[in-house]
């Protein structure tokens, strides 16, 4: 319980976040994306929820107010982060629900869910389109040039 | 100890062994069948153990017809989990594991 | 070591290489798998740390709800990660070193797991474990019980204040004299029965305003102390179910469904299916109203419930789920959710409290009221929660696969 092993659970939350941080950064698969934004997620809940933990305690429910009888009065554990994080984990999975449904339609759109290729495919088009936007404005610059001569 | 002590001890023993075992054979095993079979049979009759093994400490009556009612359900879902698997998997066209590498 | 202690390392242990076994996987089916079961790890560990809600959610969202998510959409997106040359991205790998360097010096002046002397288990904690709303005498911010109304003896039911309680709210001397009383245990959690503030900051609050008369007090603090949060949290919920809608509906005129495949050709899932779905449904109510006596709640609740349907889906064909919740029918009830918990807080205004102060809907007896506001707000989570993951399943199946 003391040195080193007291706070283990902080680091392993570091832990979970880093390799959750490393597969969104490292990793070009887009649902290789979303699951690992949400082991970064648990780490952060491992964080809460292990600082409402308290040496000796139980689950927060008064049981005394269900029977009078069984009076407990020792320590409880901190029911607060509890309530942040049992709303947030419903959330996360609303959040890998639109992040599926977006990676649903880029397949659609790309044909593929790999980042680099997605990458690819932008600069192919803005180099297209730039190519295209040179022609237009070399029309312009022809049509200015008509203009400047009409007026003269 | 008290008797219901002793009789907690051995059920969560056994069911802990068997349940050990169960992993084992998933390694272990050659394929996808044997291993969902290693999984599926040992895991129901683990966890019927460790539940009623915890039954027999538990001082709440509610809490203990709660723990069989959870065995109880187990039972039917578990094995019917491990057919819809296999059943799929075998739709699916995997085929099993022989000796030979022969169907 | 405490068994606390050991078996959190023992977890967390196997919690970490699941971790880089998701990452590391090349098949994005077998992720998606290690996914449930690093959320069933997960759920083992919040049980080990007395979490019981939290573990409730994160089994049934976890394990049940987002692998099923998953696994819908790898149908559509293809099963297999591209294989990529470098296995170890070298500037990741620094930048998250460096990173995790930094945040594990931080964790350096962490008090240690378990610590009694933490802050978090000081400030205004004693507060909320001897609140007592529902009954009053002399609490500043508190109404004045009724007419005839027995305060003692509602005390007595409450059965965790005991010694003296000052009529004076400025009584400090009575303050000290109970802190020194308790002096020596871990947590003094009668300390503060009915204690005025100290700190200046916090005079608006009344010291009863943290949750209700219920035992569980996660529910408590969900519904009340953190009302409008969690009616935040909904809405979020709901607009989820909305952009899901948004993103993926297909017109109405190519119709909802698809072919798919269909499993009521087999006999023993048909039945045990058939079987399971009322006790489904029953436990999920069970769970959205018993979550202020113990642990679950609207969210839990409402999670089992669309379980229940979507397994429906999974059995029968999805054609089979839409004769029984159609889909204009499941997107109406989206929005009922979030309407009956601000419905709720709009009736308690009516009613001369304020927005969600629920003790407005039973003067007589406040910590009734309270109980009920909690129920009917729960009830409202469970509605949206279910019918949000009934939606986004819906709708992630009915994509064409591509």
């Amino acid at each position: 319980m003391t040195g080193a092993l007291g706070i283990y659970n902080y680091w392993i939350y570091v832990l979970l976040m880093m390799i959750g941080l490393y597969g969104v950064i490292a990793k070009p698969n887009l649902i290789k994306q979303a699951i690992a934004l949400g082991l970064f997620q648990t780490g952060i809940f491992l964080y809460y929820i292990s600082m409402a933990v308290i040496d000796g305690g139980t689950a927060p429910v008064w049981t005394t107010i269900l029977d009078g009888a069984q009076k407990y009065e020792g320590p409880y554990d901190n029911p607060l982060p509890h309530v942040l994080i049992l709303t947030a984990i419903v959330v996360s999975v609303s959040v890998l629900a639109v992040a599926l449904a977006l990676i649903i339609n880029i397949k659609r759109t790309y044909g593929t869910i790999e980042y680099d290729e997605i990458e690819a495919m932008d600069q192919a088009d803005k180099r297209a389109d730039y190519q295209r936007g040179q022609v237009v404005d070399a029309a312009d610059d022809v049509e200015h040039k008509l203009e400047g001569h009409h007026h003269a | 100890m008290h008797w219901n002590e002793v009789v907690c001890t051995v059920l969560l023993a056994l069911g802990c062994v068997i349940n050990f075992s169960g992993s084992y054979g998933v390694l272990k095993f050659p394929d996808f069948y044997a291993r969902l079979h290693a999984a599926g049979k040992t895991d129901s009759l683990a966890q019927v153990l460790i539940l009623l093994g915890l039954v027999f400490v538990t001082p709440d009556l509610l809490t203990q017809v709660k723990l069989m009612l959870v065995a109880f359900i187990l039972l039917i879902v578990a094995p019917t989990a491990t057919f819809a698997i296999t059943k799929a998997a075998h739709l699916d066209g995997l085929a099993p594991w022989t000796r030979g590498g022969r169907q | 070591m405490n068994a606390v202690v050991l078996i959190d390392t023992l977890l967390l242990l196997l919690v970490t290489a699941t971790a880089v076994a998701i990452i590391e996987v090349r098949s994005l089916y077998a992720s998606s798998i290690l996914t449930g079961i690093y959320s069933l790890l997960m759920a083992l560990v919040w049980v080990n740390m007395h979490s019981m809600d939290v573990s409730f959610t994160e089994a049934a969202v976890g394990g049940g709800i987002s692998t099923i998510l998953l696994i819908g959409t790898l149908v559509h997106v293809g099963r297999e990660e591209k294989p990529i040359k470098k296995r170890l991205h070298v500037p990741a790998l620094i930048f998250t070193a460096l990173t995790g360097a930094a945040l594990i010096y931080g964790t350096l002046d962490m008090p240690r797991f378990g610590d009694p002397a933490a802050p978090i288990h000081h400030y205004r904690v004693p507060e909320m474990m001897a609140q007592t709303v529902g009954f009053v005498n002399g609490t500043p911010g508190k109404q004045k019980p009724p007419e005839g109304f027995d305060v003692e003896r509602y005390r007595r039911f409450d059965g965790r204040v005991t010694g003296p309680i000052p009529d004076d709210p400025k009584d400090t001397a009575w303050r000290e004299r109970s802190i020194l009383q308790t002096e020596g245990l871990i947590v003094p959690q009668v300390r503060a029965a009915h204690e005025p503030h100290a700190e200046p900051g916090h005079h608006l609050h009344p010291p009863d305003d943290f949750n209700g008369h219920v035992p569980n007090s996660v529910t408590s603090l969900l519904a009340a102390y953190r009302g409008y949060d969690t009616m935040f949290e909904t809405t979020v919920i709901f607009t989820a179910g909305v952009s899901l809608i948004l993103l993926l509906r297909r017109p109405r005129r190519e119709g909802y469904l698809q072919p798919g495949a269909v499993m009521s050709d087999q006999v023993i899932l048909r039945v045990v299916a058939k079987l399971s779905i009322p006790f489904i449904l029953l436990f999920g109510f069970y769970v959205i109203t018993h979550g202020e006596l113990g642990p679950g709640g609207g969210f839990q609740g409402g999670v089992v419930l669309a379980t229940a349907f979507i397994l429906y889906a999974l059995i029968f064909g999805r054609a089979a789920l839409y004769r029984v919740v159609p889909p204009p029918v499941s997107d109406m009830l989206t929005g009922v959710g979030v309407l009956i918990y601000s419905g709720t807080g709009a009736v308690c205004m009516l009613l001369g409290g304020k927005f969600l102060d629920y003790s407005m809907l039973n003067p007589a007896l406040p910590g009734d009221g309270e109980s009920l506001g909690m129920t009917l707000v729960e009830y409202g989570v469970g509605i949206t929660v279910s019918m949000v993951m009934l939606t986004i399943f819906n709708q992630l199946a009915e994509e064409r696969s591509t």
